[in-house]
Protein backbone atom coordinates (compact mmCIF):
# COMPACT_ATOMS: atom_id res chain seq x y z
CA UNK A 1 0.00 0.00 0.00
CA UNK A 2 0.86 3.54 -0.82
CA UNK A 3 0.03 6.58 0.80
CA UNK A 4 0.47 10.30 0.03
CA UNK A 5 -0.30 11.30 3.71
CA UNK A 6 3.42 12.97 4.42
CA UNK A 7 3.06 15.03 1.37
CA UNK A 8 -1.13 16.72 1.83
CA UNK A 9 0.22 16.78 5.66
CA UNK A 10 3.19 18.61 4.36
CA UNK A 11 0.75 21.01 2.27
CA UNK A 12 -1.13 21.47 5.27
CA UNK A 13 1.41 22.40 7.53
CA UNK A 14 0.54 20.02 9.99
CA UNK A 15 3.09 17.63 12.10
CA UNK A 16 2.22 14.03 12.81
CA UNK A 17 1.13 14.70 16.37
CA UNK A 18 -1.29 17.00 15.02
CA UNK A 19 -2.99 15.09 12.47
CA UNK A 20 -2.85 12.22 15.15
CA UNK A 21 -5.31 14.09 17.24
CA UNK A 22 -7.27 16.01 14.44
CA UNK A 23 -8.55 12.08 13.62
CA UNK A 24 -8.26 11.03 16.77
CA UNK A 25 -5.16 8.27 16.74
CA UNK A 26 -1.92 7.59 18.35
CA UNK A 27 1.18 9.60 16.48
CA UNK A 28 2.43 6.05 15.74
CA UNK A 29 -0.65 4.92 13.83
CA UNK A 30 0.05 8.06 11.60
CA UNK A 31 3.78 7.09 11.43
CA UNK A 32 2.85 3.72 10.12
CA UNK A 33 0.19 5.12 8.04
CA UNK A 34 2.26 7.37 6.40
CA UNK A 35 5.21 4.60 6.02
CA UNK A 36 2.24 2.57 3.88
CA UNK A 37 2.70 -0.36 6.99
CA UNK A 38 -0.59 -0.10 8.75
CA UNK A 39 -3.88 -0.68 6.90
CA UNK A 40 -6.45 1.68 7.91
CA UNK A 41 -10.42 1.09 8.24
CA UNK A 42 -12.13 2.67 6.09
CA UNK A 43 -13.74 4.47 8.76
CA UNK A 44 -9.92 6.16 9.65
CA UNK A 45 -9.07 6.59 6.27
CA UNK A 46 -12.31 8.87 5.65
CA UNK A 47 -11.29 10.89 8.71
CA UNK A 48 -7.90 10.97 7.41
CA UNK A 49 -8.85 12.40 4.16
CA UNK A 50 -11.02 14.89 5.34
CA UNK A 51 -8.64 16.27 7.67
CA UNK A 52 -5.92 16.53 4.71
CA UNK A 53 -8.92 18.01 2.81
CA UNK A 54 -8.73 15.55 -0.23
CA UNK A 55 -10.57 11.96 -1.00
CA UNK A 56 -9.21 8.63 -0.03
CA UNK A 57 -8.60 7.81 -3.89
CA UNK A 58 -6.08 10.23 -3.64
CA UNK A 59 -4.23 9.26 -0.27
CA UNK A 60 -4.46 5.54 -0.96
CA UNK A 61 -2.93 3.80 -3.86
CA UNK A 62 -2.74 -0.41 -4.11
CA UNK A 63 0.32 -1.93 -6.38
CA UNK A 64 -1.81 -4.96 -6.60
CA UNK A 65 -4.86 -3.18 -7.54
CA UNK A 66 -6.86 -5.51 -10.08
CA UNK A 67 -9.73 -4.87 -12.37
CA UNK A 68 -12.46 -4.82 -10.12
CA UNK A 69 -15.41 -3.32 -12.37
CA UNK A 70 -18.12 -4.85 -13.34
CA UNK A 71 -18.51 -5.04 -17.58
CA UNK A 72 -22.49 -4.28 -18.13
CA UNK A 73 -23.88 -5.57 -21.28
CA UNK B 1 -11.23 17.88 16.46
CA UNK B 2 -10.94 14.83 18.53
CA UNK B 3 -11.49 14.42 22.15
CA UNK B 4 -11.26 11.04 23.00
CA UNK B 5 -12.18 10.24 26.71
CA UNK B 6 -9.84 7.93 28.93
CA UNK B 7 -12.33 4.99 30.18
CA UNK B 8 -12.04 4.99 33.77
CA UNK B 9 -10.26 1.67 33.58
CA UNK B 10 -7.24 3.23 31.70
CA UNK B 11 -7.11 5.68 33.93
CA UNK B 12 -4.21 6.57 36.34
CA UNK B 13 -5.90 6.75 39.41
CA UNK B 14 -7.63 2.91 38.37
CA UNK B 15 -3.67 2.09 37.74
CA UNK B 16 -2.28 3.81 41.12
CA UNK B 17 -5.30 1.49 42.54
CA UNK B 18 -4.01 -1.66 40.82
CA UNK B 19 -0.28 -1.37 41.37
CA UNK B 20 -1.46 -0.85 45.06
CA UNK B 21 -3.46 -3.27 44.95
CA UNK B 22 -0.59 -5.97 43.60
CA UNK B 23 2.26 -4.95 46.12
CA UNK B 24 -0.80 -5.44 49.04
CA UNK B 25 -1.31 -9.38 47.49
CA UNK B 26 2.77 -9.93 47.39
CA UNK B 27 2.46 -8.21 51.00
CA UNK B 28 -0.43 -10.43 51.71
CA UNK B 29 1.21 -13.50 50.30
CA UNK B 30 4.70 -13.05 51.89
CA UNK B 31 3.35 -12.70 55.83
CA UNK B 32 1.07 -15.40 55.32
CA UNK B 33 3.85 -18.08 53.96
CA UNK B 34 6.50 -16.11 56.85
CA UNK B 35 3.35 -16.94 59.50
CA UNK B 36 1.94 -20.31 58.81
CA UNK B 37 3.09 -23.71 60.55
CA UNK B 38 5.58 -25.20 58.78
CA UNK B 39 3.21 -28.25 57.15
CA UNK B 40 0.22 -25.83 55.71
CA UNK B 41 0.81 -26.02 52.62
CA UNK B 42 1.78 -22.31 50.47
CA UNK B 43 -0.74 -22.75 47.74
CA UNK B 44 -2.75 -19.43 48.37
CA UNK B 45 0.19 -17.44 49.70
CA UNK B 46 1.88 -18.11 46.12
CA UNK B 47 -0.84 -17.64 44.02
CA UNK B 48 -1.44 -14.27 45.91
CA UNK B 49 2.86 -13.49 45.35
CA UNK B 50 2.62 -14.44 41.52
CA UNK B 51 -0.29 -12.76 41.00
CA UNK B 52 0.85 -9.43 43.07
CA UNK B 53 4.44 -9.48 40.98
CA UNK B 54 2.29 -9.47 37.79
CA UNK B 55 -0.57 -6.57 38.73
CA UNK B 56 2.62 -4.39 40.00
CA UNK B 57 4.52 -4.78 37.06
CA UNK B 58 2.07 -3.94 34.72
CA UNK B 59 0.20 -1.74 36.42
CA UNK B 60 3.75 -0.25 37.89
CA UNK B 61 4.94 0.30 33.87
CA UNK B 62 2.08 1.80 32.58
CA UNK B 63 2.75 4.39 35.19
CA UNK B 64 5.96 4.73 34.25
CA UNK B 65 5.17 5.15 30.63
CA UNK B 66 2.51 7.39 31.40
CA UNK B 67 -0.99 7.62 30.07
CA UNK B 68 -0.77 9.04 26.69
CA UNK B 69 1.19 5.79 25.15
CA UNK B 70 -1.82 3.46 26.26
CA UNK B 71 -4.29 5.68 24.47
CA UNK B 72 -6.18 3.47 22.55
CA UNK B 73 -7.17 3.92 18.50
CA UNK B 74 -8.31 1.25 16.44
CA UNK B 75 -4.43 -0.06 15.54
CA UNK B 76 -4.18 -1.07 19.28
CA UNK B 77 -7.43 -2.37 19.77
CA UNK B 78 -6.26 -4.61 16.68
CA UNK B 79 -3.10 -5.20 18.43
CA UNK B 80 -4.48 -5.89 21.30
CA UNK B 81 -6.58 -8.26 20.43
CA UNK B 82 -4.27 -10.03 18.44
CA UNK B 83 -1.95 -10.02 20.87
CA UNK B 84 -4.63 -11.91 23.31
CA UNK B 85 -5.85 -14.33 20.56
CA UNK B 86 -1.75 -15.72 20.16
CA UNK B 87 -0.66 -15.84 23.57
CA UNK B 88 -4.10 -18.02 24.33
CA UNK B 89 -3.14 -20.07 21.47
CA UNK B 90 0.08 -20.70 22.77
CA UNK B 91 -1.16 -21.14 25.96
CA UNK B 92 -3.15 -23.63 24.66
CA UNK B 93 -0.27 -25.62 22.97
CA UNK B 94 1.70 -25.42 26.35
CA UNK B 95 -1.27 -27.06 28.37
CA UNK B 96 -1.47 -29.60 24.91
CA UNK B 97 2.43 -30.26 25.83
CA UNK B 98 1.73 -30.21 29.64
CA UNK B 99 -0.67 -33.11 29.14
CA UNK B 100 1.59 -35.46 27.23
CA UNK B 101 4.24 -34.94 29.26
CA UNK B 102 1.94 -35.86 32.00
CA UNK B 103 0.55 -38.60 30.16
CA UNK B 104 4.05 -40.05 29.28
CA UNK B 105 5.38 -39.53 32.91
CA UNK B 106 8.33 -37.23 31.43
CA UNK B 107 7.01 -34.08 33.61
CA UNK B 108 4.43 -34.18 36.03
CA UNK B 109 3.82 -30.21 37.58
CA UNK B 110 1.38 -30.30 40.17
CA UNK B 111 -2.09 -27.77 40.15
CA UNK B 112 0.44 -24.78 42.08
CA UNK B 113 3.37 -25.23 39.37
CA UNK B 114 1.04 -25.19 36.51
CA UNK B 115 -1.18 -22.46 37.70
CA UNK B 116 1.77 -20.50 38.41
CA UNK B 117 3.60 -21.12 35.07
CA UNK B 118 -0.49 -20.47 33.54
CA UNK B 119 -0.35 -17.00 34.85
CA UNK B 120 3.03 -15.74 34.23
CA UNK B 121 2.67 -17.30 30.84
CA UNK B 122 -0.63 -15.72 29.86
CA UNK B 123 0.17 -12.40 31.02
CA UNK B 124 3.84 -12.08 29.70
CA UNK B 125 3.29 -13.34 26.34
CA UNK B 126 0.28 -11.63 25.62
CA UNK B 127 2.74 -8.39 26.31
CA UNK B 128 5.49 -9.96 24.18
CA UNK B 129 3.15 -10.50 21.24
CA UNK B 130 1.40 -7.23 21.37
CA UNK B 131 4.93 -5.36 21.42
CA UNK B 132 6.53 -7.41 18.83
CA UNK B 133 3.00 -6.46 16.83
CA UNK B 134 3.69 -2.60 17.76
CA UNK B 135 7.21 -2.36 16.14
CA UNK B 136 5.94 -3.86 13.06
CA UNK B 137 2.79 -1.74 12.74
CA UNK B 138 0.07 -3.90 11.72
CA UNK B 139 -1.33 -7.65 12.25
CA UNK B 140 -0.76 -8.71 8.39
Amino acid sequence: MQTRIKEFRAKRGLTQAELADLVGVRRETIVFLEAGKYNPSLRLAHQVAKALGTTIDTLFSFGDEGDYTVNEE
Amino acid sequence: MSTQRQPFFKSRPWISVMCIFGILLIGTGMINMAFQPDDTPTGLASLFISTGFVLTILSGFRLWKGEKIYMQDERTKRIGAYGLSWSWFLTFLVLFGVFWADYLHIWSPDAQMLSVILILLMGISAKGFQAYLFRKGDVD
